[in-house]
């Protein structure tokens, strides 16, 4: 709501699961694109991307790469919100029809990060003026399972970190700490909500303003972020743990060995220690 | 106040001296001026000579022989010399009392203050200095030599090392003769400054000191000899075999040598001197340049106005390897061939470096070239998926089969195809209502911490102190950590001193501020809890270092009775045990 406008690069996660519950689809969908409209109506400086991912791919729902026809206003709308609604139909469709066999069982919702930050670098280099653009990205994802995509993440998110890009969360289902680290770092919002049908006025009350709004906004302070790793061997939390100097693992114990990359440590006193502990 | 013997010995000590009309005696100590009456033992006036500003004698026709002594706050105390000897004594005394204490007035004055002023001046260069001065000292947590020691030591150490005052360029001119008039006799008053200055200048000068006196001859005739010399008359007498003229054949062969060496220095562009380039000769005429006018007393004057300028110039930018070797040449003098071997190997390495090499070095930055590529070695990773999921907790819940998945997705195709987006539709109210309960919960739940949140809205008096606590405080801990392990004795009883130093600085600072600030700033009680907790944590490690210490000592006593006992040879047994290693017991 301020006088520059906002780029709001939406992430949408269109993973299968989705369709568990009939009804679950067209709300998620409906939420979605109306979340769309409402930023572009809000201030008629405002921009708009929206990328889709699931299992297989990601696409740009809007702005469209295959042509666009110009449509002409029919219901009284402003005409940009129609363009906007009819390109992520018709990109929707398309691309939930393409089936490949593939081993992916994961969104591939980094890539779609990674693909929105590019986006939000090349408006600004397109920029006549070369303006500094604000943008924020808002990732809506329904499976929580992040699978072997940690290293991709971090990367996504130190490099939106490095260019100021917000990368606001809003999980439907159960939470998910990979995400919730990487609103943290980037100084975005992160939100995870139980049910389907409360998702566009969730979307509302958190996500509508943009960050230099929300500072004046009275939001639900931000809750403690668990950074600890997992160890490598049992997947649990630690606080302190060993970390193999070639190929970072975490261990939460020492060991002689490192099973990740086959290097061997050169411990001292390995006995001493244990001994040590006793007392 | 008494002047006990043993703290401070009479220098001088002068009877018949008066002091409002009575008579007395005047002593003359290490520190102090003191008067006593005649028939008494204690000091009616005893006066430091760090209070004393100056004194003053009575003019020579008065007829009262006296002696004033004013003090900084203006108060005086004046002395009447009434020996009864006569007049002549009591001037004589008065004289020889003047003099000693003007010579104890100076010296009492520049030791104390100079420590003093660099004090004060070390704590107005360095704010934070003065804040842990003034924070550490007044209130006895840490003593001052101990804050000198061990605080402003470590400080001092950070400033770096101290630049040294060069030689001035005047400094012969400034020895100004004075003429007695009477038999034209120059007198010049030499003070050990200006002989340091003429020894950095000329360390030809400095070894033929260092030869000749004092056995072959005095200091004043070494330096009236110099005065005579080259070095500061034109016209020398060559006759006298003096001790100077070999020093004035090495300062020739270094002239020439250095002018050698600008001459051949390929960058430099000295067309505008000599319209010729000129031969390596001796002549005083040619190296003085054409340009200096045909006469040669001024070429020779001119000459020797440059080696001066460059021997100050060199004095202070030769690093003390270079002084060595111009002292080895200097100690050799004589001999072309001796001289060669003594030079400095610099010159010869100079030389051959063509004018393309220098440009070159001038023109190439280490710090602008490529990078040498170091080669690193692969990353062999023989568990991809591991490496790839990274330090993350695994949730198997929603794990699944690619099966499952392209099920899921013909039935999300079914589901796509049916749906005609309804945007109106897209937000039922109970819903929406519900949402709205559970964000309100969480923003209430977030307001509800009451008081002041740490560090960001403390008042400005108090966000001040507590900064200054802290830095205190962190800096009492910072040496307390120093000090572990600890291997050697010093460092044990450093660490006793600390944490004693803790101890006070814990109750005498940090309670009452914590106090301070719940009942005048009405603050979260939690403010200073970071800084308890390091405390604590300080103190336990102490604790656990002196338990385990004194257990092992406790046991290494307890194992040598009881060796002690089982052998008959006590003492030989005891000293092994007590001088054997602590890590095995």
């Amino acid at each position: 709501m301020g006088s520059e406008g906002c780029l709001l690069v939406m992430v949408i996660d269109i993973h299968p699961q989705l369709a568990e519950a009939d009804q679950h689809a067209h709300t998620y969908l409906d939420a979605c694109i109306s979340f769309a409209n409402i930023h572009l109506a809000s201030n008629v400086r405002n921009t708009l991307a929206v990328i889709a991912a699931n299992h297989q791919e990601t696409r740009f729902l809007y702005p469209s790469t295959t042509e666009e026809q110009d449509k002409r206003q029919k219901d009284g709308r402003l005409e940009l919100l129609g363009l906007v609604d009819d390109s992520i139909e018709r990109e929707l469709r398309s691309m939930v029809v393409d089936k490949h066999h593939g081993e992916q069982t994961e969104s591939l919702i980094s890539g779609a990060i990674g693909r929105g930050l590019l986006y939000i670098k090349r408006q600004e280099t397109e920029d006549i003026l070369s303006k500094r653009v604000h943008a924020r990205i808002l990732v809506v994802k329904i499976s929580s399972d992040t699978g072997g995509q940690y290293l991709n993440y971090i990367n996504n998110y130190l490099s939106a970190q490095k260019i100021g890009t917000a990368i606001d969360v809003c999980l439907v289902g159960s939470d998910c700490g990979l995400l919730q680290q990487g609103a943290d770092i980037t100084g975005g919002c992160y939100h995870c909500i139980h049910e389907i049908t409360e998702l566009l006025q969730t979307l509302i009350m958190m996500y509508q303003a943009d960050v230099a709004t929300r500072k004046k906004l009275n939001t639900p302070a931000p809750e403690a972020v668990d950074y600890r790793a997992a160890c490598f061997c049992h997947r649990s939390l630690v606080d302190m743990g060993n970390v193999c100097s070639n190929c970072l693992s975490v261990y939460c114990k020492a060991v002689p060995l490192c099973t990740t990359c086959n290097v061997i440590f050169q411990t001292d006193r390995p006995l001493m220690k244990i001994g040590k502990k006793k007392k | 106040m008494s002047m006990s013997g043993e703290r401070e010995d009479i220098l001088l000590q002068v009877n018949h001296v008066r002091y409002k009309k009575n008579n007395g005696q005047l002593y003359l100590s290490q520190t102090r001026v003191g008067w006593m009456m005649d028939e008494s033992d204690t000091f009616a006036v005893s006066v430091m000579y760090n209070d004393i500003r100056t004194q003053k004698i009575s003019p020579e026709g008065k007829p009262k022989v006296q002696l004033q002594i004013v003090l900084h706050d203006i108060s005086s105390y004046t002395f009447h010399f009434c020996n009864t000897e006569g007049r002549e004594k009591q001037v004589a005394e008065r004289n020889q009392v003047k003099e000693r204490l003007g010579q104890l007035m100076t010296q009492n004055r520049r030791q104390p203050p100079d420590e003093l002023m660099e004090k004060k001046r070390m704590l107005d260069e360095s704010e934070q200095l003065q804040q842990l001065y003034r924070a550490l000292v007044p209130t006895a947590i840490i003593s001052v030599d101990e804050f000198w020691k061990e605080i402003a030591g470590q400080y001092k150490q950070s400033l770096g090392p101290q630049l040294d005052v060069g030689v001035s360029g005047a400094f012969l001119a400034d020895v100004k003769p004075q003429t007695d008039g009477n038999n034209g006799k120059i007198q010049y008053n030499l003070t050990p400054e200006i002989m340091s200055s003429v020894f950095k200048t000329y360390p030809a000068v400095r070894k033929k000191h260092g030869e000749y006196v004092p056995h072959r001859m005095s200091e004043s005739e070494f330096w009236t000899l110099f005065f005579q010399s080259h070095y500061y008359t034109i016209h020398t007498n060559t006759r006298t075999q003096n001790v100077f003229s070999e020093c004035s054949k090495h300062d020739d062969r270094e002239w020439n040598r250095d002018v050698l060496s600008t001459q051949n220095d390929p960058l430099f562009d000295l067309d505008n001197i000599y319209e010729e380039r000129p031969l390596a000769t001796d002549s005083d005429l040619k190296i003085g340049g054409t340009k200096a006018g045909s006469n040669a007393m001024h070429a020779l004057m001119i000459k020797r106005f440059n080696q001066q300028s460059l021997n100050i110039i060199k004095a202070q930018t030769h690093s003390e390897k270079e002084k060595l070797l111009d002292e080895i040449a200097a100690k050799n003098p004589t001999g072309g061939g001796v001289v060669a071997n003594g030079q400095p190997p610099t010159t010869d390495i100079d030389q051959p470096k063509s004018k393309k090499a220098r440009i070159e070095e001038k023109l190439a930055y280490n710090d602008l070239e490529k990078s040498s590529t170091t080669e690193t070695p692969a990353l062999t990773i023989h568990q991809r998926d591991r490496y790839l999921t990274g330090p993350t907790q695994n949730t198997f819940s929603n794990s699944l089969h690619p099966d499952q998945v392209v099920r899921l997705q013909e039935q999300l195709d079914v589901s796509v195809s049916r749906w005609q987006p309804t945007l109106p539709n897209s937000q039922d109210a109970e819903s929406a209502t519900r949402a709205l309960h559970h964000f309100s919960d969480s923003c209430r739940k977030g307001r509800s911490a009451v008081g002041v949140r740490s560090g960001g809205q403390l008042p400005g008096n108090l966000h001040k102190e507590l900064g200054q606590v802290y830095s205190s405080a962190g800096e009492l801990l910072r040496h307390f950590w120093s000090c572990f392990p600890p291997r050697t004795p010093q460092l044990q009883e450093k660490l006793h001193k600390m944490h004693e130093t803790l101890c006070r600085y814990h109750n005498v600072t940090i309670r009452p501020f914590q106090e301070m600030a719940i009942n005048d700033y009405n603050c979260n009680s939690s403010i200073l809890d970071h800084l308890t907790e390091m405390f604590h944590i300080a103190n336990t490690k102490f604790e656990n270092w002196k338990a385990r210490n004194s257990r092992h000592y406790n046991r290494a006593i307890i194992l040598g009775i009881v060796v002690a006992l089982a052998h008959d040879d006590c003492s030989g047994m005891w000293a092994k045990v007590t001088t054997g290693s602590w890590r095995n017991f």
